[in-house]
């Protein structure tokens, strides 16, 4: 159905790319054309690309926190919901997604900090590593 | 915006200016800042003397950092007394009661400031003698005698603890401010807290040490500016915060002027040895503390208390965690 959202994005930033060059602005009022630009820009992107990212991230994110479980003490592990997450639904992922992010951040505030867990450290950092690579936000 | 300025200066000098009233003219409105809202002006009080030059300084409404007007105020108020240059503060309005939003008048001081100069249009040669006067210019902060100064009464002394203090400060605006769970910050803050370094000495910290914060009038320092987060602490993490990876366009000179030349001029200035591994974790932190200040600008911009969509960016958290023991560095 047309106009997609897509287009509908694509649209809004041609209009302000003409109000831009075509219209002369105040320079805070220029600052707020740039600011809007760059988040419509962000939304298009996001709009593309970010269901398929939190499914993709979820499924990594539920592997690394099971290999973790054997690494945490049992109250950090207890309560965890391994649930499959193929089939979310976009807000659904999105939830996910964050009642991820937040276990992990539980079991890294856990992790001892001695050598003992530089291998735990180790995985979870290139996790993060790729995931801040990859996160199309 | 420009009339109500005017009419609330009016307004204010009425009452300040034991009964004469001055004419506030050349009022202007200047740049752009992130952090404030800047109006200069002349004062003439119309006493057959000069008129004085002045800059209104009224913060915004979503900074990025929420600090304590009244506080920047004593601080500058000391700093007069020392021999760095800072402007001169004249008047506060510390809760906003005459200009809506906590405000300073400043005495103006000439220059202009470049954030990029270092790496801009001025020949190389001139570029590195202004980064080794930047260099001089943040030993001379760290070598002000706060104590002589009265600076103890304003700000409070961790002693040796300056490191777990800033840390522990930024994580709970982290708390405070954060609208969802961020690994990546958790990440860095076990490293932090494990290896957070002992203080050698402590010295008054400007905090937020840049080219885009000194005036500059013919290729001369004119001015230190905006000391809002101004503290007591470590004289690393001002070294720290300069030569941290995300800002190295801003205080180094690629192949002229690298992160090793900083820190020995700073140590042949000061002839006292830098701890490399302290100096390690203050970069980290000051990454971490950039970090916290886009999660907090975030919250501002969702709750239209600011008009700057910051985000926690790619960039700062790969640093981040490249720096914390990600990637195996």
């Amino acid at each position: 159905m047309h106009p997609t959202i897509d287009e509908q994005l694509r649209g809004a930033l041609r209009l302000l790319e003409l109000l831009g060059t075509t219209i002369p602005v105040p320079e805070d009022t220029h600052e707020v054309l740039v600011n809007v630009t760059r988040l419509l820009r962000h939304a298009q992107r996001a709009a593309v690309s970010v269901p398929a990212f939190h499914r993709r991230d979820n499924a990594e994110l539920t592997v690394l926190l099971v290999e973790l479980g054997e690494h945490v003490t049992e109250d950090a592990a207890a309560g965890w919901d391994g649930g499959d997450a193929g089939h979310d639904d976009d807000a659904t992922a999105a939830r996910r997604n964050v009642q991820l992010r937040s276990r992990l951040c539980r079991v890294i505030e856990r992790l001892p900090l001695d050598a003992s867990n530089d291998s735990a450290r180790a995985v979870v950092g290139a996790y993060l590593l790729r995931r801040v690579d990859q996160d199309p936000v | 915006m420009r009339d109500d300025i005017q009419v609330l200066l009016r307004q204010f000098f009425e009452t300040r200016l034991d009964g004469t009233q001055g004419m506030i003219t050349n009022l202007c409105r200047v740049g752009t800042g992130r952090s404030r809202q800047n109006w200069v002006f002349d004062l003439d009080r119309g006493d057959g003397g000069d008129p004085e030059p002045l800059i209104l300084r009224r913060d915004p409404d979503g900074g990025l950092v929420d600090t304590d007007r009244s506080v920047e105020f004593s601080v500058l108020d000391a700093l007069v007394g020392s021999r760095l240059p800072t402007p001169v503060p004249r008047w506060l309005d510390a809760d906003g009661h005459w200009f809506g939003k906590p405000s300073m008048i400043m005495r103006r001081v000439p220059g202009t400031c470049d954030y990029g100069v270092l790496n801009g249009e001025l020949p190389l040669e001139q570029r590195v003698e202004l980064a080794k006067r930047l260099c001089a210019l943040l030993v001379g902060v760290h070598a002000v005698d706060w104590q002589g100064l009265g600076l103890g009464d304003v700000l409070e002394d961790p002693g040796s603890h300056a490191a777990a203090a800033e840390l522990g400060r930024w994580v709970q605006i982290l708390r405070r401010e954060q609208l969802e769970p961020y690994p990546e910050l958790e990440f860095a803050i076990g490293w932090l807290r494990e290896r957070v370094p002992d203080s050698a000495r402590t010295v008054l910290v400007h905090a937020d040490f840049k080219p885009g914060n000194v005036l500059i009038a013919d290729g001369e320092i004119t001015a230190l500016l905006d000391w809002e987060l101004a503290h007591l602490g470590d004289p690393l993490e001002d070294l720290g915060w300069v030569t941290q990876p995300l800002r190295e366009r801003e205080h180094l000179i690629a192949g002229h002027w690298d992160r090793a030349d900083l820190v020995a001029e700073y140590e042949r200035l000061t002839g006292q040895p830098i701890d490399r591994q302290a100096l390690t974790w203050w970069q980290a932190y000051s990454t971490f503390k950039t970090a916290v200040m886009q999660v907090t600008g975030l919250r501002a911009f969702l709750e239209a208390r600011s008009h700057e969509p910051y985000r926690p960016a790619r960039r700062v958290l790969g640093t981040l965690l490249r720096q914390t023991g990600a990637g195996g560095e």
